[in-house]
């Protein structure tokens, strides 16, 4: 029996590209299959749709079906003593926590928000502050299944099936239906971290940094309108799970337990990305300064607080008004790494895009996902408002860096990139086209993203 | 959705939950999730409201475990409401999941129910069930049946302080109503399982859920029958 659909206008995180499509929303595992019978007066294709919190394309389909996998969000297996757990594809990063801090365990790999689903961050490949020593989130998935385009249920993992597990892994939701993820967490001790901040004067002196401090997570947050000798000044934020001999002994109780934060909202749009400049020299300022004053001093953050920051306003996106923004994340093999970032940094400042975030975080090894975003390099994303005119020349202008670099953009955060630059960022794309063919012979599976990538028809 | 909600609402304060559903791969996801979630002890039965032997069995297991302390009934079918007046095995599968399937289990329990002082019965109907309209009438009949049922076993049970709550439930954003109803006149799965939790521990008789579809109700019983019928209302 075809699923129920509703036409919805659906929107990527960054509130930039919006279409409409029939959306289903499955509530029992077996109804999932009915997503590949077509009903008879639907056309078009199939993407599942998580979360919704890709910035761009990933999750929309224009006049085709999109299946929310929301509902699907039971959790199947959990052993607290090997770490090991299985839900359901609608799962989210959040609800994972809940379950395996107070036993101990912790997301090998996380992103910077815990409403992500599993099934996306699978198919993302996302990668945390830590990408450096743990790598990407595909490198701590120990078995997936996924329905693919011929309608049978794969099991596939690294050791089983693995041309389709590659292909999956950052494949963007294109080479099928992904219904459960086992996971390998990783233990700890307690549920805080300890933090450090480390000022820096420059561009050279973040990357430089970067590198040199080990530390199991490390990003920088980089003054975006900062210029001349200041360029690409930041603050680098270092953290490692707190052991519980980093607690003082008479806070030792109730390590594994988080009291739990409420988000709030933000009631309606504000435009501060018509406010441009003035805002963001101010905002940047005070940030730099604030975090001048902590220099060097480690201090205990409670979990959430050092790694979901933005999670504490539920939409954030908000406060770019209407027309939403745009992220630019791009990684840069190392050696080239500081002159494109500078050459990125000036183009934005030449022509007055006001980039409100700004981060560089270092990566190391890439996953087998042929699609999968990290390379050795350093990652670096700034957010622009999508209103300013000249914005989408501006970061074609980013992509030619980035190609000329050897790096690529994160497909996760892309709204905008072109086919062709994308063929000459994904190397291994053709290798990806075969499987994704095999599996699914007759192309059911699209989204706006793979016709703007010429990843289908 | 409202089974698998209501069951966390009583997980997560430390119940001891039995399950009880057709499909088998469900229950035993919604029960893993259950015992992952809240460290629930949960158990399932597996039970087909249209099959009388397979709610003759079930009926069984539920004694051999003793009679719980709540037993809610969140059993429904609304598949082709519309063909139903003309297809027989469609009307009867109605029939059979909303009022007869139900109504057999209970009597499978009834004497044991009654030395079991304290015991909330509790039974999902629904607002269908107060106006037959000609949309949905065989659905709404079996749901009207099922809550005169409710109304007789109440009065029954009353003298043995058994409790007997009837839950008028109106749009809920689930399969039954997605697609077919605006978002917005639906409540979540979420607000329902509250609601009818909250009327479980206040001992109500009869509740709607949520409650303004007392006021729609009351005006639709309120229109004479003779206007009624030529209303454009589906």
């Amino acid at each position: 029996m075809p699923l129920t659909y509703r036409k919805q206008k659906l929107t990527g995180w960054g509130q930039y590209l919006t279409s409409r499509a029939e959306v289903a929303r499955p509530e029992r595992r077996l109804e999932v299959s009915d997503a590949l019978i077509r009903p008879s007066n639907i056309d078009g294709s199939v993407v599942a749709r998580g979360s919704g919190l890709a910035y761009g394309d990933a999750a929309l389909n224009k006049g085709g079906r999109v299946v929310a996998m929301g509902r699907l969000n039971r959790f199947l297996a959990f052993d607290s003593t090997t770490g090991q757990i299985s839900c359901e594809a609608g799962v989210t990063l959040g609800e994972v926590l809940d379950v395996c801090i107070p036993k101990g365990w912790f997301l090998a790999v996380t992103p910077g928000t815990s409403r992500a689903t599993v099934a996306g961050c699978l198919a993302c490949d996302i990668h945390g502050k830590n990408h450096h020593v743990s790598g990407s989130f595909s490198e701590h998935v120990v078995s997936t299944n996924i329905l693919t385009g011929n309608g049978n249920i794969v099991t596939c993992g690294p050791n089983l099936q693995e041309d389709l597990f590659w292909a999956t892994a950052g494949g963007m939701g294109l080479t099928g239906i992904i219904l459960d993820v086992t996971l390998q967490l990783r233990p700890v001790e307690t549920a805080y971290v300890v933090a450090k901040n480390i000022v820096t004067r420059d561009l050279e002196e973040t990357l430089q940094q970067i590198e040199a401090l080990s530390s199991s997570y490390s990003v920088a947050w980089v003054d975006g309108v900062a210029r001349g000798s200041r360029l690409g000044r930041g603050i680098i934020m270092l953290g490692e799970h707190a052991r519980i001999t980093d607690i003082p002994a008479d806070q030792r109780t109730n390590l594994l337990n988080l009291r739990k934060r409420r988000a709030r909202s933000l009631p309606f749009g504000l435009p501060i990305g018509m406010l441009g400049r003035p805002l963001a020299l101010i905002l940047n300022e005070l940030i730099y300064r604030s975090a001048g004053k902590k220099t060097a001093l480690s201090h205990v953050v409670d979990a959430y607080q050092y790694f979901y920051a933005l999670d504490t306003i539920d939409n954030w996106y908000r406060l770019y008004g209407h027309r939403g923004f745009l992220e630019y994340q791009a990684v840069l093999p190392s050696p080239h790494a500081l002159g494109a970032i500078r050459q990125m940094l000036e183009i934005l400042h030449q022509t007055g895009c006001v980039s409100f975030f700004t981060s560089v975080k270092q990566l190391g090894a890439s996953s087998r996902g042929h699609l999968s975003f990290p390379a050795p390099g350093y990652a670096f994303s700034f957010d622009v408002w999508a209103g300013d005119d000249n914005i989408l020349s501006v970061l074609n202008r980013c992509d030619k860096i980035t190609i000329d670099a050897g790096g690529r953009v994160y497909l996760a955060k892309d709204a905008r990139l072109s086919a062709e630059s994308f063929r000459s960022m994904y190397s291994r794309c053709d290798d990806w086209l075969a499987i994704a063919r095999r599996y699914d012979p007759s192309g059911i599976f699209a989204s706006d993203m793979s016709r703007r990538l010429g990843l289908s028809s | 959705m409202l089974a698998q909600e209501l069951a966390h609402s009583y997980a997560a304060s430390g119940w001891r939950i039995i399950l009880a559903g057709r499909d088998d791969g469900e229950l035993g996801r919604v029960a893993s999730d259950l015992s992952i979630r809240h460290l629930a002890t949960v158990d399932t039965i597996s039970i087909d409201l249209a099959e009388e032997a397979s709610v003759d069995a079930a009926a069984l297991q539920v004694l051999r475990r003793g009679i719980p302390q709540v037993i809610i009934f969140v059993s429904g079918v609304s598949d082709g409401l519309r063909e139903a007046p003309y297809n027989r095995s469609i009307a009867q599968n109605l029939l059979a999941v909303n009022y007869v399937g139900p109504t057999r289990l209970m009597s499978a329990l009834l004497s044991d129910l009654k030395s079991a002082p304290g015991t909330m019965v509790a039974f999902v109907s629904s607002v269908a069930g107060d106006r037959g309209r000609r949309s949905n009438f065989i659905y709404g009949a079996a749901k009207a049946a099922l809550n005169t049922y409710c109304q007789g076993l109440r009065a029954l049970l009353a003298p043995d302080e058994v409790d007997v709550l009837t839950v008028k439930l109106g749009y809920m954003d689930t399969r039954l109503a997605y697609g077919a109803v605006a978002p917005i006149l639906t409540c979540s799965p979420t607000y329902a399982a509250k609601a009818i939790r909250r009327a479980i521990e206040r001992r109500r008789m009869v509740v709607y859920v949520p409650s303004f579809w007392r006021w729609i109700c009351l005006a639709l019983r309120a229109i004479p029958e003779r206007l009624f019928i030529r209303l454009p209302m589906p």
